[in-house]
């Protein structure tokens, strides 16, 4: 299903297209790819050098000693497997609490004609435009009024609120771009509105729920303002603020500091991997009829 | 959101059954971000006409006292233009690169899951430590980008990127763009996704050449989540703090800044809490014009 | 189950979730005292020596508790503003010249009636003076650093050169050890992150002030025209320093010399230390800051200080007070590089052969005025020795148009 081909082209044709098409894919992919990935390369290389080989100038590429054992004393340093832990509840709690809400606000968006429905969108998409920076002291008295401070549930629910914006509008772009007609036909074969929905719209906008879910795990494990303020406990310290351990005032331990920036995103690619499948569709072929 | 303008029913009067049903659909959502979001920002927009004390508290009525003080700032109007310039100067690039791209991972070739990993790298990576790495690499004497520049025979003396405005916001600039790109590409890409085999098929059938297809299929079927992401981008990108704040904080003398960072600034180190309220309240002001402004442009076709 | 039933007990679920909410409090209360202390991170080493003192402290006091909150540098101030506005400060706070602001707004616990005249005696009077504004004592010293001029024992050794100890000898050895692009002789890092080190360098230097007696700015004096002017041709002049100067900030700065591409820089007493883990073949000398009319050495404290807000002060100074009990202190300031406040620590490391030769230099140093609005000030003045010294902007009419908003808007005088 994936892109311009199917089956029915001649073999021939195919041969020679697909070739043009692979340099042209090629072409474009290689050149952003290398780019995307030098940094990471250089932070690979950085978390595996020793302290007196980082500031060299002209830099080195490789480092002259492994370091592995950077690896390990990281761990030693500051607790890393806690702020792992506490990382993931922030990020899972908030996808979690994030798609359960704007499921259904996207659904009634894209499907049902209501009144004030463009008013709504606006106002959500409004929400957006505010950085946390600029409600961070309102926030911050609004969670200590309601006991909230250095608690789990008032970074995900804050962080819920700040993806709604961008939730909504994604999910609900993906359902528009869904016939309707296809859940019609069930709910005219008897089905109920939740069924049709369960069983038919969310199946085929698959990609699109795993984009919104991809960007608000992405987010709230990245998060930094809201997390540092609200928290005033190492208990509850997730990795973006475990990895200051590593910047001082005055100095920084970049080796330690990649090493540990390395091992942070690797949750999250592995978490991409599992689920990227879904970011390939497939099964709209057939569904219509 | 095909007929995104028209949202009138034919009943004026009675809520319908179906109305009831999206209500509640939109009830814990509307709760949400009015409790977190729009409760503090009324009370920071309301603030921005009070004058307030170290602390961010209110202390007396001053009309536009604080706007009046904003716009006399000399920097003020540099730090717009460079906002508009980050802004426009990162999310053009970001679209047309990241369409391109999602256009390419749509087709199934050799590499393409690796691909999609290395994607998602400075995506997964929390922007602060990506500013800092970035931070690292420009410097002129112990940075990699000069090291690489001369190794390619690109450059034969080291450039100094952060030393001036003039080759250290491009830079940043760069950055914003290669941190963009990814997210950017997986939205669009999961909107490619969702064209239906079928339309593909038939235009096949009737011999519609690559081109056409493109134009004529992929791109209008795009449109939605098309706009969906460059307005979010253009919003995201222009609140965007950690990658100026990092590299190189605004130096020198607030040349490099752009609206949140000197936001910041005059929040938090100046505690200076009546310009940082009225600059939210223009901050918001920009944005809410820009997207009407934008969907008008994009849906004024259609009619 | 029906659609009606999953509404309703999505209703229900989000209902318990916002009870929970208001109603389920924060930490558990118990016969124990809690005391919440916001630290500042230095270095990978601060955690582990807190929650060792706590440790221990928490052993001989064992009806008190202490919450650590390790804050980083750079968001120190946007969390410690945003406490104080929904009064919710931290017991103890260790943080820089801030504290004076804090003490001006009446925030700060006064501590003269904690200590007795033993416990004052500890200290090292100059840095003690630092922590007392309009009379009361607000701060206790934590620790120290000053600053020297460094520069590299080889490059000097090679051009044949004496460290300079005048202005006119340190443009002498600039000239000598330049070569640009490939060596700049001197490192001049004056930005937003703190260029009022080096402004203080120059200014005081050449014999002016940042504020006089009525606390009126006055970097605008015929010294600090001077200074600015010395800096500004040393850039554009003489070119003997490093391109980043306005951007790249005072620890990037470092590094490079650490690369072994700058000749000379002014910077902290820690310098050393980081340079051997760095670059262990780099040999480091240092001087005091060359003296142009009048010779003068910059000092910094961050301190340590008690909110009037907190219900703990009692248990709270006991902290404070066994931080400098037994070798606690000491054990910091050696862990961290930096400089101790007491007596006794000063007399046990002056033979370290890192913190020693600083040590000396303590009793001279001068602090920076005791201004509550310190922070903007120097963003203004550092600000408009940037503009004049890249020649946006007249250097004389910077300096009066800093002096005059400084003035008018931030100091109200």
């Amino acid at each position: 299903m994936h892109g311009f081909y199917t089956e029915q082209r001649t073999k021939m044709k195919l041969g020679l297209e697909r070739k043009i098409n692979f340099i042209l894919i090629y072409a474009v992919v290689i050149p952003i790819l290398l780019i995307i990935i030098f940094p990471f390369l250089v932070m690979v290389l950085t978390s595996l050098k020793p302290s007196d080989e980082i500031y060299v100038s002209p830099p080195y590429w490789l480092p002259k000693k492994l370091l592995y054992k950077n690896y390990v004393d990281i761990w030693r340093y500051v607790r890393l497997a806690h702020y792992f832990t506490n990382s993931g509840i922030y990020a899972i709690g908030t996808t979690v609490l994030t798609i359960f809400v704007a499921l259904p606000a996207s659904y009634a968006v894209a499907r049902i004609n209501f009144r004030g429905r463009m008013a709504f969108l606006f106002l959500i998409l409004v929400t957006q435009m505010f950085s946390p920076i600029v409600v961070i002291i309102s926030l911050y008295k609004m969670m200590a009024f309601y006991h909230s401070l250095n608690t789990y549930r008032s970074i995900i629910i804050t962080y819920a609120a700040f993806n709604q914006a961008f939730s909504i509008w994604l999910l609900t772009g993906y359902f528009s771009s869904i016939p309707k007609d296809i859940e019609e036909a069930a709910m005219i074969d008897g089905c109920s509105r939740f069924s049709a929905v369960l069983r038919i719209l969310i199946p085929l906008a698959k990609p699109g729920i795993v984009a919104t879910v991809i960007f608000v795990f992405i987010w709230a494990w990245n998060e930094f303002l809201i997390v540092f303020t609200f928290i005033s406990t190492d208990k509850l310290w997730p990795l973006t603020l475990g990895i200051y351990g590593f910047i001082g005032k005055y100095k920084i331990l970049w080796n330690y500091l990649m090493a540990v920036s390395f091992l942070t995103t690797l949750p999250v690619v592995v978490l991409f991997l599992l689920i990227e499948k879904q970011l390939v569709s497939g099964l709209t072929a057939g569904a219509i009829k | 959101m095909n007929d995104m303008r028209n949202g009138y029913l034919v009943k004026a009067t009675k809520i319908t059954r179906t109305e009831k049903v999206a209500y509640v659909c939109l009830l814990p959502s509307l709760v949400l971000v009015t409790a977190v979001i729009f409760y503090p920002v009324i009370k920071t927009f309301i603030s921005s006409f009070f004058a307030m004390d170290l602390y961010g508290n209110i202390e007396h009525f001053a009309g536009l006292n604080n706007f009046k003080r904003l716009f006399k700032e000399d920097i003020f109007i540099r730090v717009f233009i460079n906002t508009l310039y980050w802004t426009l100067g990162m999310v053009v690039p970001t679209i047309i690169i990241s369409l391109i791209l999602s256009l390419a991972l749509n087709n199934r070739f050799f590499g393409r899951k690796f691909s999609r990993a290395i994607l998602i790298l400075p995506w997964a990576a929390s922007i602060m430590i990506s500013a800092l790495l970035w931070r690292w690499l420009f410097n002129g004497e112990y940075g990699m980008v000069n090291r690489l520049l001369h190794d390619l025979h690109i450059i034969k003396n080291n450039i100094h990127w952060l030393a001036s405005p003039k080759t250290s916001f491009p830079a940043m600039i760069f950055v914003g763009i290669i941190i963009s790109i990814p997210f950017t590409t997986v939205t669009l890409l999961a909107g490619l996704q969702s064209i239906p085999d079928e339309l593909y098929e038939a235009a096949r059938v009737d011999g519609a050449n690559k081109i056409k297809v493109l134009f004529k299929i992929t791109l209008p079927l795009l449109k939605t989540v098309f706009f969906i992401v460059t307005t979010l981008n253009f919003i995201y990108i222009f609140n965007s703090f950690p990658i100026i704040w990092v590299i190189t904080r605004g130096n020198p003398a607030n040349q490099t800044d752009i609206i949140i960072t000197y936001l910041y600034e005059k929040a938090f180190l100046y505690q200076d809490f009546g310009i940082a309220s009225a600059l939210s309240v223009i901050t918001f002001l920009l944005l809410l014009i820009f997207s009407v402004l934008y969907a008008w442009l994009l849906y004024r076709a259609e009619d | 189950m029906s659609k009606k039933r999953i509404l309703v007990l999505i209703l229900v679920v989000v209902f318990l979730f916002s009870l929970q909410l208001v109603f389920a409090g924060g930490g558990g209360k118990g016969k124990k005292a809690t005391i919440k202390f916001m630290a500042a991170l230095y270095s990978d080493a601060t955690t582990p020596f807190w929650n060792d003192l706590i440790a221990a402290f928490e052993k001989e006091y064992p009806n008190v508790h202490v919450d650590l909150d390790i804050v980083n540098w750079d968001n120190v101030y946007q969390k410690t503003t945003t406490l104080i506005s929904a009064k919710q400060e931290p017991d103890i706070l260790n943080t820089d010249t801030i504290m004076v602001q804090y003490a001006d707004q009446g925030l700060l616990e006064p501590l003269d009636g904690y200590m007795d005249e033993s416990f004052k005696n500890e200290f090292i009077p100059s840095l003690l003076k630092s922590g007392v504004y309009n009379g009361k004592t607000y701060g206790l010293p934590l620790l120290a650093s000053v600053r020297a001029l460094f520069y590299n024992e080889d490059v000097f050794e090679k051009a044949g050169i004496e460290p300079p100890e005048t202005a006119e000898d340190f443009v002498k050895a600039c000239l000598a050890i330049n070569n640009p692009p490939d060596f700049y002789a001197f490192g001049m890092p004056i930005t937003n992150f703190e260029g009022q080190a080096y402004i203080s360098y120059f200014l005081w230097s050449a014999g002016g002030r940042w504020e006089d007696e009525n606390g009126r700015c006055v970097v605008n004096s015929e010294a600090g025209l001077r200074a600015l002017n010395f800096a500004k041709d040393l850039v554009n002049k003489y070119k003997v320093v490093y391109p980043g100067w306005s951007t790249v900030n005072r620890d990037d700065t470092q590094k490079v010399m650490i690369s072994e591409k700058i000749g000379m820089m002014m910077t902290a007493n820690f310098f050393p230390t980081i340079a051997k883990s760095e670059n262990p073949d780099l040999r480091l000398g240092f001087v005091p800051i060359p003296k142009d009319r009048e010779q003068s050495n910059l000092g910094i404290v961050d301190s340590l200080m008690i909110f009037k807000r907190s219900e703990h002060k009692e248990d709270a100074f006991n902290f404070i007070k066994f931080y400098y009990s037994g070798k606690w202190h000491e054990r910091f300031v050696k862990a961290e590089g930096m400089l101790p406040a007491t007596k006794e620590a000063a007399s046990d490391l002056a033979s370290d052969p890192d913190l020693g030769p600083f040590i000396k230099l303590l009793p001279n140093a001068k602090f920076w005025p005791l201004e509550p609005r310190w922070e903007p000030m120097v963003l203004e003045v550092i600000k408009a020795w940037q503009i004049a010294i890249l020649g946006q902007k007249d250097p004389k009419e910077a300096l009066d148009d800093a002096a005059a908003k400084i003035n008018k808007e931030i100091l109200g005088k």
